[in-house]
């Protein structure tokens, strides 16, 4: 099991930007309007922020970074760790946390690599930071997490293309002798197709077939270097495994659900994410969704939800569970509470 | 759409006019929130009636 606590780091603060253009599912001609009604209110999503003018993750997740750093006061000097956390760098090579470490004018003894995971990458982007921040050798550290999915999926996919929102997120680190944040990790490679581009990694290097357009079935037209979602699979694990994965902390951290104050996750979509909750038997007014104006946002769903729920000033002590779950397969949470985090609110650009 | 009332037993769901995915995905997340079972897409492809549904769900009804 890879349930573990970190004890030495906390959260001061969290950021999100989305591009400027709003795109409304009602507007969505590839299905009916009867389809598209029952699309809304089957996956809670009326609209989302898509990257139409070449915005990058990168982009985003600068402009989120930058926000918060601006209002926390931090000099850029004194941040030494950064985290970037996508499955759309802006680059194949470098790494995109280098880019921004030069971007956002770090210093070159800040430490940079990237994370290479989807729906579950901001839990498992803050394991890592908040690991690495505990030893103590780390002053301030920026975990930047996000996706621009709208680069990888098909508008002629209505599986997928109604989904995905953009976003980019930063959250702030600071060593904390005495802040702790629990975990549980899981991962299972046997469901990866249920989630995967196939085609523009080694595995299957891009040729002109690649981009060839194939209805799989009625409404479902994509190509080799699409985004391809097996829906009823991805479903079944989710609410299979984000129910599991989450009491278990609870149990670990010896809490019960009744003790968790707000119950943040991964943002999929209504049905699942609503399965998952009465599973869980957690009250609705404990689980904000940020669906309805955003969409599935992949990694950046969580920090998203944080920042439009939490406003300022964030009540500190508040016990909070994230659950995150997706591509990979890939799955795990985390239990923390609030602080007197600085949230700014999310930029658009 | 369907008449509320008029879903009979014998019903081939899936010849239902406007079936589609979504419904799929709505029955699943309705036996698992309901009967706490889990319906598989291959569970589904093997059903054709509502009452084959019926006799999958009932057949895994505490068995979790």
């Amino acid at each position: 099991m890879s349930l573990f606590r970190v004890k030495g780091s906390e959260i001061k603060g969290v950021a999100a930007a989305v591009p400027g253009t709003e795109i409304h599912n009602r507007d969505y001609e590839y299905i009916s309007p009867a389809d598209r009604e029952l699309l809304i209110k089957t996956t809670g999503i009326e609209q989302r922020h898509i990257a139409l003018n070449g915005e990058t993750t990168g982009d985003l997740c600068f402009a989120a970074a930058n926000r918060l750093i601006d209002a926390l006061n931090w000099e850029r000097s004194e941040i030494d760790l950064v985290i970037f956390v996508s499955q759309s760098p802006d680059h194949f090579l470098p790494a995109t946390s280098i880019i921004l470490q030069n971007r956002l004018g770090l210093p070159k003894t800040t430490a940079a690599f990237d994370i290479m995971l989807g729906c579950s990458g901001y839990v498992y982007g803050l394991s890592a930071a908040a690991a690495m921040m505990s030893t103590g050798g780390f002053r301030r550290g920026l975990l930047l997490v996000g996706d621009v999915s709208s680069a990888g999926v098909n508008i002629k996919d209505k599986s997928t293309y109604p989904l995905f929102g953009d976003c980019g997120t930063a959250t702030a680190l600071e060593y904390n002798r005495d802040y702790e944040m629990f975990f549980n990790l899981q991962s299972d490679g046997g469901g990866k197709d249920s989630i995967i581009m196939p085609h523009g990694g080694l595995r299957h290097p891009i040729t002109a077939d690649s981009l060839i357009e194939k209805e799989y079935e009625p409404g479902v037209i994509r190509h080799q270097r699409n985004l391809w979602l097996n829906g009823m699979d991805v479903f079944n694990f989710s609410v299979r495994e984000a129910p599991q994965n989450a009491t278990a902390l609870l149990d670990y951290c010896e809490l019960s659900v009744a003790d968790v104050d707000l119950f943040v996750m991964h943002q999929a979509n209504l049905l699942m994410n609503e399965t998952i909750r009465k599973k869980l038997k957690i009250d609705s007014s404990k689980v904000p969704y940020t669906l309805k104006n955003y969409g599935n946002t992949s990694s950046a769903s969580i920090p998203l939800t944080l920042v439009e729920h939490l406003r300022e000033p964030v009540v500190p002590n508040k016990r909070i569970l994230l659950s995150s779950f997706g591509v990979g397969l890939s799955w795990g949470s985390c239990y923390l509470e609030t602080g007197n985090w600085i949230i700014p609110e999310t930029v658009k650009i | 759409m369907l008449e509320p009332g008029s879903l009979k037993p014998e019903v081939k769901y899936r010849d239902i006019p406007d079936w589609s995915s979504m419904y799929a995905l709505i029955i699943v997340a309705f036996c698992e929130t309901e009967y706490n079972v889990a319906v598989t897409g291959e569970d589904l492809r093997k059903c054709e009636t509502v009452t084959d549904l019926h006799s999958l769900v009932q057949s895994r009804v505490g068995k979790a």
